[in-house]
This record gives C-alpha cells, sequence and structure tokens, in this order.
C-alpha cells in the first residue's frame, strides 16, 4: 500500500548515511505503544526516508585538509610576507579533525555566510525530497536543529510561485512539517527578500490547500536547550493568517521541560521521546479522532516524568503551583485546604 | 520483446499488488469490525489505511481507475496523454458514483449528488486546462478532525456522522456504504489528479536534478576554492541570488585568490642538476569561467592568474613572477622570469599527465622493442 513518506533531516554534528536509523527506530517503538498501531500499525502506515547533507560539509574539509597538505611542506619557512598566508592554509587544512568547532560550528558558519556553500546543500536535500516523494500520496518531515533552517530554505525552492523549479501546494503540498529546536529564524538569508524569511516565505501551514507547504505545523522547543533561544522562532498569534490559526492544530507551538540527560537537551531523540512531542506528532501525522486517547496521554506523560530525575522534580513542581493561592486571597477554607494538601 | 516486458512488468505489479492485498485485507476488516458503530471515524481509519479506492480495494471502479492511471513514471513522449487519461479516470468515477445513487436514502442520495457534482467541476477544469485549486489533489483529502475534506466546501458529509449502538444498526449500515463510496470516490480522484500532474512533477525533479549536478561539479570538478577564495566567491554568488531573489542560478566562473599550490618549474640556463624543480606557487589573483550544459556537466573551463614561484635554486633568486592558464581546471601551464632568465612551469597534474604520457611511451616502446627482439 502507498505508505505516508516520514522524511527526517538532521542538524549539525558528525552524521553518516545511516544516521537514522535509530531514529527510525525510536519513532516506531514509541508508536507502538499506543492503541493507534493496532489498527495502523507503524510499518504498514509510514515509510522513513532520511535525508542527508552533511557529506557536502565533510568533503569540503577533506578537501581543503588534502589540499593543505600538499602545499604547506614547501610553505616552510614561509616565502617572505606570505606568514599569514600559511597560518591560513594550516587553518584550512585543520578543518577536518574531528572536534567540536569543526564539525558544529563550522558548518553553521558555511551554510549561514557561504551561500555557495548552502546553495549546494539545499540543491542536494531537494533533489532528495522530490525523488523521495516520487508516488507518495502523503508525505510529511521531522526537522532538527540545522535541518530546519536547511529544510526550510528547501521548501521555499519547492513551493514559492518565483522558483523555477516550483511545485503548486494544492497538488503536492505534505501533510505536517515539525521543526524540532527551530533555528531556521538565526539561519534565515533575509538578505534575499521576503520569500526567505522565515515568517513570510511560504513554509507556513495554510487552511487553503493552494497556499503553504504543510496542513499541520509542529514548532517544538525544549525550555532548557540554548542553541533554539537566539532570534527564536516565534511567530505572532496570527501567523500565517486568523483563519488557519483558528484550525485547531494547524500550528502548534509546543514547549517541552522534561530532562532526561542535561548533556542530552538539544538531542533529536530526546525531543522524540517526550511524551509532549510524539503525541502531538502522531496525532497530527493521523488527523483522526481517537488517535491516542486523553488516557493514554495521561499515562504516558506520567511514566516519562516518573523515569527521568529533572521530571520527578516537576511533579513536585506542578503539586506545588497548583497549590498556590492567590496573593489576596483571605478565604480560609482554601487556605485549610492547601495547608492539609502541603503537608499530607 | 516490448509485449514480452511489458507483461512481465503488470505480472510483477500484479503479484506486488496481490502480496499487498492478502498483508491488508485483515487490517481493513480489523478497522471494519472495531469501529462500525461509528462509521465516520471507522471510513477516516480505512482511508488512512489506503484500504479504499488503494491497492487493496477490489470493488472493479478502483482496479479500473488505477489501471487507467497507474501509479509511477510516465514516459516523457506519452506525457501529452496525461490529461485526458485522468478526466477519463474522472469520467469512470462520476460514473460510478450516479449509478450507486439509487440504492441510497434520500439524506445519502443528496450526499453523493453532491460528490458527483464536485468531481465533475474537477473533470471540467481538467478538460479545459484551467487551475483546479482546491479541487487538485489536497483539496480530496481527508481531515478527520475537522470532519471534512479541505478543499471540498460544499461536500457536507457530517450527516454520515453517526454513532450506533451497534454496526448493524440501519443508520450506520447506511452510512457507511454512502460513506465507502464518497471515501472511495475521493482516493480516486486523488489518485487520478496525481497521474495529471505528472509533468509538472518530472518537470521539477529535473530542474532539481540538473541543479544538484551543477552544484556537485562546482564542488568536486572545479578549481578547490580555500575559504577566504570560498567566501570571496560566495559574496559574488549572494549578489547573484539578491538579483534572481534566491533564485540565482550555480556560478559558472570563479575568482582565484592567493591560492596556494604546488608545481614543477623548468628553468633551462639554472644551474645543473637544479633546472628542474618543485615550487610553490602563490595565484595571486585569477580568473576560472567554464559553461554549463543543459544536463548539469561542465562545459571546458579556461583560466589565467599572475602567479610568483618559489624554488630553492642556486645563484637564482627564490622568487619568480610569471602568468599562468588553466584549462579544464586540472592542467596548468606557466611562463616565469626572473633574473634574466625565463621558466616554465607545470601543475602537479600536468607534470602527471606529461609523465603518464611519457611513461606510456617508454612502455609502448618497450613491449615493442622487446617484441621485435622475439621475432
Amino acid at each position: 500500500m502507498a505508505k505516508h513518506v516520514l522524511f527526517l533531516i538532521h542538524g549539525v554534528g558528525d552524521h553518516d548515511s545511516g544516521w537514522s536509523n535509530s531514529v527510525a527506530q525510536t519513532l516506531a517503538e514509541l508508536y507502538g505503544r499506543y492503541e493507534v498501531a493496532q489498527l495502523l500499525p507503524f510499518e504498514n502506515q509510514f515509510e522513513v526516508k532520511p535525508l542527508f547533507y552533511n557529506d557536502k560539509f565533510d568533503a569540503l574539509r577533506a578537501k581543503w585538509e588534502s589540499a593543505a597538505n600538499e602545499v604547506l611542506a614547501l610553505m616552510k619557512p614561509s616565502p617572505s610576507g606570505a606568514g599569514a598566508l600559511q597560518q591560513l592554509t594550516e587553518w584550512a587544512g585543520s578543518a577536518n579533525k574531528k572536534t567540536f568547532l569543526r564539525t558544529h560550528v563550522l558548518d553553521l558558519l558555511l551554510y549561514r555566510f557561504f551561500p555557495n556553500v548552502a546553495g549546494q546543500v539545499r540543491a542536494a536535500v531537494h533533489k532528495q525530497m522530490l525523488e523521495g516523494i516520487k508516488g507518495a500520496q502523503r508525505w510529511s518531515a521531522i526537522a532538527h536543529s540545522m535541518g530546519t533552517s536547511v529544510l526550510h530554505d528547501t521548501l521555499v525552492w519547492m513551493f514559492d510561485p518565483d522558483s523555477p523549479a516550483k511545485l503548486p501546494p494544492e497538488g503536492f503540498r505534505m501533510e505536517v512539517l515539525a521543526m524540532l529546536a527551530n533555528v531556521s529564524r538565526v539561519l534565515e538569508s533575509s538578505e534575499l527578500g521576503a520569500r526567505w524569511d522565515v515568517y513570510r516565505s511560504v513554509v507556513q501551514p495554510n487552511v487553503k490547500v493552494t497556499k503553504g507547504v504543510c496542513s499541520r505545523f509542529l514548532n517544538v522547543c525544549h525550555n532548557w536547550d540554548p542553541i533554539p533561544l537566539p532570534k527564536k522562532f516565534k511567530p505572532t498569534s496570527d501567523w500565517p493568517d486568523a483563519a488557519t490559526r483558528a484550525v485547531p492544530g494547524a500550528f502548534q507551538d509546543i514547549r517541552l521541560d522534561e530532562i532526561e540527560e542535561p548533556k542530552m537537551v538539544h538531542d533529536l531523540e530526546h525531543y522524540l521521546r517526550n511524551p509532549a512531542c510524539h503525541i502531538p506528532l502522531f496525532r497530527s501525522l493521523i488527523p483522526l479522532p481517537g488517535v491516542i486517547t486523553a488516557e493514554e496521554e495521561k499515562a504516558a506523560v506520567d511514566a516519562h516524568r516518573v523515569h527521568h530525575p529533572r521530571a520527578k522534580l516537576q511533579k513536585e513542581i506542578d503539586r506545588l503551583k497548583a497549590l498556590r493561592l492567590a496573593d489576596e486571597d483571605d478565604d480560609w477554607q482554601r487556605i485549610l485546604v492547601m495547608i492539609h494538601k502541603y503537608f499530607s | 520483446m516490448q509485449n514480452l516486458r511489458r507483461f512481465a512488468f503488470a505480472l510483477c505489479a500484479c503479484l506486488a499488488a496481490a502480496a499487498a492485498f492478502a498483508q491488508d485485507a485483515p487490517q481493513c476488516a480489523r478497522i471494519e469490525q472495531r469501529l462500525g458503530a461509528q462509521p465516520l471515524t471507522m471510513l477516516g481509519f480505512l482511508a488512512e489505511a489506503d484500504c479504499l479506492g488503494g491497492e487493496t480495494d477490489a470493488v472493479p471502479i478502483t482496479r479500473s481507475v488505477r489501471r487507467l492511471v497507474p501509479p509511477g513514471a510516465v514516459p516523457r513522449d506519452q506525457l501529452g496523454e496525461v490529461p485526458h487519461l485522468a478526466a477519463d479516470a474522472l469520467g469512470q468515477i462520476s460514473a460510478y458514483v450516479a449509478a450507486t445513487m439509487a440504492e441510497h436514502g434520500q439524506s445519502a442520495r443528496e450526499l453523493l449528488a453532491a460528490l458527483a457534482n464536485e468531481i465533475g467541476a474537477a473533470r471540467t477544469k481538467l478538460e479545459q486546462r484551467l487551475p483546479l485549486a482546491e479541487h487538485n489533489v489536497k483539496g480530496w483529502e481527508w481531515d478527520g478532525n475537522g470532519k471534512r475534506f479541505r478543499g471540498l466546501a460544499a461536500l457536507d458529509v457530517r450527516r454520515l456522522d453517526v454513532t450506533c449502538a451497534s454496526a448493524a444498526d440501519v443508520a450506520c449500515r447506511e452510512a457507511a456504504s454512502a460513506g465507502k463510496i464518497v471515501f472511495r470516490s475521493a482516493a480516486l480522484v486523488r489518485t487520478a489528479l496525481r497521474f495529471s500532474q505528472e509533468e509538472t512533477y518530472q518537470l521539477a525533479l529535473e530542474a532539481a536534478r540538473v541543479r544538484d549536478a551543477k552544484w556537485t561539479r562546482y564542488f568536486e570538478d572545479a578549481r578547490l576554492q580555500f575559504p577566504w577564495e570560498l567566501y570571496v566567491n560566495g559574496q559574488r554568488h549572494a549578489r547573484a541570488n539578491r538579483a534572481a531573489g534566491g533564485f540565482a542560478d550555480v556560478p559558472h566562473d570563479q575568482w582565484i585568490l592567493l591560492h596556494p599550490g604546488v608545481g614543477l618549474e623548468y628553468v633551462k640556463n639554472a644551474p645543473d642538476g637544479s633546472r628542474m624543480e618543485l615550487a610553490l606557487i602563490l595565484e595571486l589573483v585569477g580568473y576560472n569561467r567554464w559553461s554549463w550544459k543543459s544536463d548539469g556537466r561542465m562545459g571546458t573551463a579556461l583560466g589565467v592568474s599572475l602567479i610568483q614561484t618559489y624554488s630553492d635554486r642556486a645563484g637564482l633568486d627564490s622568487g619568480r613572477p610569471g602568468v599562468m592558464f588553466h584549462y579544464d581546471h586540472k592542467y596548468s601551464l606557466a611562463v616565469t622570469r626572473g633574473n634574466g632568465e625565463t621558466g616554465v612551469m607545470l601543475s602537479m597534474d600536468l607534470s602527471r599527465l606529461v609523465t603518464r604520457v611519457e611513461q606510456e611511451a617508454r612502455n609502448s616502446f618497450r613491449v615493442q622493442g622487446s617484441g621485435r627482439g622475439e621475432d
């Protein structure tokens, strides 16, 4: 049967071509926990397809290393006046070292400030997506971190009416666009005009099938993840328009708070494992009544909290918040109930 | 032979469909069994599982439409036929809806009549080559939470939204029966309309493939750019991009700036033993240009750079200025001048090529020589 194609696009980091295997496994495992999986099993319903662009950065760094190694031996001692160039060449040659600065920060800088590098990445992802939707009835995408920006820009290429490779949204747009740890604003090429501005581009949900790129847009941010904070994606309450915002689920701004491991708060699977993220995601992917009931949701949230230290504390914080009375409250009945509950 | 290939292809497709059917049919039955008392919810699940109008749907109209507008790429020379076939498919679906009306009560008949109108509207637009807009593929998708087809405001399916004590209740049976026709028709209309978009899809795919091929060649085949060169050329591309609204074509040239490299330099009148020396080349500034072919491959590239070479030769200055010419990104030949002596410089790729040609000539000579000897 024709499956719902689910694209996954990675963020910064040292990814290889098999990067999505564990993510796909996590998604299937999470989905399998809910009753909907008995009627619509994950393997019947979805076909996970990874989008991959890290090889472009890897290839560039490897070329710099190789070219620098070829000339550096002859540059020592450097010709007069070429000391700075020697330094630059040495730096270019070291760009391939697997350190955080090279595999994370450098990739971000290359994407944002080297339009030719960004052009190559967008073109590669664009081709993969178009090949991936061939014959698909429905398709959706989950993007993470830098992947949110790459996907945004690729979707502009795919659906903007002025694009030389445009597709009409009413014929091809996707179902769900999930942006996790969304950094599309900080990396946006706004100097190219409104169509690349993340608030004004075609990359939006829309109640009209002739507009936007998707039916439902999920923006998921972890409260303790510092990466998506600068120039945070925070659209106004009428983005993209009032009619769309009036449709439940068309735009969902989701905040996560539970921490499994402090060093993992930016991790894609850390986002997905949180029921506050994957339940709205599954409900959006299968927009039918009864998909993951309120009871199932509560059980999943409670189970997730129980297993994680920060989450355990969060439960206590929630309890304390629930006990709080208004500053000027002088109703003794409520005050006594509150004191009783606090100590019980 | 061609007929045999077509038969084999059709056989494979049938076997695949049969395998899918065997796997999915129990799934469809399970959904009906579980949700039969809530027909509209059941229909949404059946649609999600592709049970209505999909590969597993065995009713004649589904088979007929899927045969007429099969999924998969359409050969380029047959793309002209696509809109006619899609319109024929819509005609078949209209006829199917009309034929089923008599079997239903008044309320269902009204719903099916509204459905027939929507299919007719889509067909008219398709035949007249008008924009399909809300009647296009995505307009026929089911929004289970909104209880509507996204683009079909006139098709009010809320009359199917009944809940019964049992799936066998008349109200639920009637709603399920009419609803299956609606959902099956919607799925088949999507199939037909998606087929009608094949040319649009193929054009977009081709454009994306060519652009990807060009960028790949830009980074793989064009002269390597060190970070500072990549930045300068990137800013030039940014300017072109601004002018083109962000949709500029892949650059067809590159500036070369402070580019270090290695080559073999020959100075005829240098002291014995140091005529041919490995030298550091610094391309101070240069320009390299090529053209793009329609399939994203590169045409011949030509370029020129002002250079300074550095080598260690007794009796001669180490630095020698010159001009370097580039051919096809890989092969560079330079003329240098210093201390009144003219030198010739070959890039490593060119020197490797020359050496290989020389070696091949030697080998060839040796083979010929030994051959003669054996004779």
